[in-house]
């Protein structure tokens, strides 16, 4: 029979749509809510049951957010943004770098202790996060690095899992590609230059794509080591609302939306790597 | 002296190549590590740093197996990741099932769709779920009294606090896992399916004999790393209830943390971490074992 599959409807096809929207919408119900809370005035959220209807909406949260009062709060909204670029995109640019370089050598070169190395830097992948989190700590502080923004970027220029994405990346290259730079008398650091980060750009897209949201939603590391409401990150500054605006739902919901807003805006733009990337993670 | 000399003209220029990753990951990674089990049997002191801080044997860990809270944490712990991994993996597996079925275009909007809420922070979701659980304002009891059903105090009451968390995260679709099996599903050659047509296989019997099977390196790939990151799960409780009420939805990462920065007792939290570590280990180390032993290929 000649049928596509695009076509190749069937009596469980209706059903399984039915639970696969129903799905999406349940999921969305928080995202959903959040922006309904942020466009609607505080005072009618406050009310039991809360007055919801769309002739209602408004800006206000937003104003509020902004506005001279709650900067007495020591919610410094802007400036959240302003420091969580600077970590992200700063950490992003040396860790996918870093992450090439080293690739490159464990993938295409040998020398002496290459493979212990490697076996090293893997097998650390698998030690959970909480158990290097004190050690560094003090180690920031002995440093005098705490409260500052160097405490977050630091410890995150490097990522062992990039290192081994990039070296399975550079090894499907072919050989040949080298072969002819070699001949020429190419140096190790033109070919690299020259060849390798140029054949690379995808999965340097996709690693510095999921580096950046990572670090643009990293919570905790963030929360230990910055202490100043001026130099917090954007999830910690976010997280303060709670204690200082508890059933003040409109403002921290305006807060919440505006911050996931540019994670969003992510999303679509980079959607077609971002689908890359997961699928990389598990090929091993 | 020659030989270091040709050594390092031979090889010095890739150990350059490695040296800033290597450098970084040594020093906040690899110390760290080691430094963690120091702490451990030390009454660590900030002041002091590690070397001068007094050695104090096992009685960090005594002292948290004799602390109910420690045992609580743990619980819970193992009730969040006992229920929730293996949820979240079902329903993945599930929902990518019904996805592959339908042509690639509507495919790639559900992808998405499912996805979508993923990249939101773990702080902003939480946060709406503290708005979504609020017992006089929120949707979840407007919701239930709407068809009459009793209502509960969710976060606020120790019976419910922790099923509240979990449950926040069970209504999200597990976007990341769902598109793996997709990518897993497209994997797998059409061949075996006509061939089961061949002989009859209903679709239900093709999906239990052919897909589920041969999706098991990514499921294998799932439980591992989802089974890590549930047994360090910590913003959503920070954000949510900060552990509480009491020690209610107090999960081993929190305790942690409340140990090292609330109470300032580094060398209990280390220890506690190592414990963590541990437990890590024995989960993954069964469930590779489990699984080479069903997977054969």
């Amino acid at each position: 029979m000649p049928t596509t599959k695009a076509v190749r409807l069937n009596k469980w096809s209706i059903p399984a749509f039915i639970i696969l929207i129903i799905w999406a919408i349940v999921s969305f119900v928080p995202i959903f809510w959040m922006l309904i809370a942020a466009f609607t005035p505080s005072t009618l959220l406050m009310q039991v049951p809360p007055k919801i209807s769309f002739q209602n909406f408004g800006l206000e949260n937003f104003q509020r957010l902004f506005s001279q009062q709650t900067i007495q709060n020591q919610i410094y909204i802007g400036q959240w943004f302003l420091n969580t670029l600077i970590v992200s995109i700063s950490v992003t640019i040396f860790n996918v770098f870093f992450d090439m370089l080293a690739g490159f050598a464990f993938a295409r070169r040998t020398f002496p202790g290459r493979d212990i190395l490697f076996i090293i830097l893997i097998s650390s992948i698998m030690v959970p996060g909480m158990v290097t989190m004190l050690p560094l700590f003090s180690m920031i502080v002995s440093l005098h690095l705490y409260n500052t923004l160097w405490a977050i970027i630091l410890p995150n220029l490097s990522s062992p899992f990039g290192i081994f994405l990039m070296r399975q990346y550079i090894r499907s290259l072919p050989d040949s590609l080298e072969d002819a730079a070699k001949l020429d008398g190419a140096s190790e650091f033109s070919i690299f230059f020259r060849i390798i980060l140029p054949l690379s750009v995808p999965i340097m897209a996709v690693w510095a794509i999921f580096t950046f949201m990572a670090q643009w939603n990293n919570f905790l590391w963030p929360l230990i080591v910055i202490n100043d409401p001026s130099k917090y990150l954007l999830q910690v500054g976010l997280s303060t609302f709670q204690t200082k605006y508890t059933t003040d739902y409109g403002l921290t919901m305006a807060g919440t939306a505006l911050s996931a807003a540019p994670m969003v805006a992510f999303f679509f733009i980079f959607q077609k790597y971002l689908n890359q990337g997961i699928t990389m993670g598990d090929i091993q | 002296m020659h030989k270091i000399k040709t050594f390092f003209k031979k090889y010095g220029i890739f150990y350059l190549f490695i040296l800033p990753d290597y450098f970084f990951f040594t020093l906040f990674l690899l110390v760290p590590i080691i430094m963690s089990i120091f702490i451990a049997f030390e009454h660590y002191s900030l002041t002091k740093g590690i070397l001068n801080s007094n050695f104090v044997g096992f009685s960090n860990f005594i002292s948290l197996f004799n602390d109910p809270i420690f045992y609580t944490a743990l619980k819970n712990t193992i009730i969040f990741t006992v229920v929730t991994v293996p949820y979240g993996i079902i329903i993945a597996l599930i929902l990518a099932s019904l996805i592959n079925s339908f042509s690639t275009s509507i495919q790639s909007i559900f992808r998405s769709a499912f996805y979508l809420p993923g990249v939101v922070s773990g702080v902003i979701l939480s946060m709406a779920w503290i708005w979504i659980f609020d017992p006089s304002t929120g949707l979840a009891n407007m919701i239930l009294s709407f068809f009459h059903l009793p209502t509960f105090y969710w976060l606020h009451s120790p019976t419910t606090s922790l099923l509240s968390i979990m449950l926040s995260g069970m209504l999200m679709a597990p976007g990341g896992a769902i598109i793996l099996y997709l990518a897993g599903m497209s994997r797998i050659p059409k061949e075996y399916y006509e061939a089961a047509e061949l002989d009859g296989a209903t679709s239900f019997q093709k999906w239990v004999k052919i897909t589920v099977p041969l999706l098991e390196p990514t499921t294998l790939f799932l439980l591992v790393t989802n089974t890590i990151g549930s047994f360090q799960v910590f913003t959503s409780v920070y954000v949510m209830t900060s552990g509480g009420p009491g020690y209610s939805s107090d999960v081993l990462g929190y305790d942690i943390y409340n140990r090292a920065f609330n109470f300032y007792n580094f060398g209990q939290a280390s220890a506690e971490s190592l414990i963590l570590w541990a437990f890590v280990g024995i989960f993954a180390f069964f469930e590779f074992r489990r699984f080479s032993k069903v997977v054969k290929f």
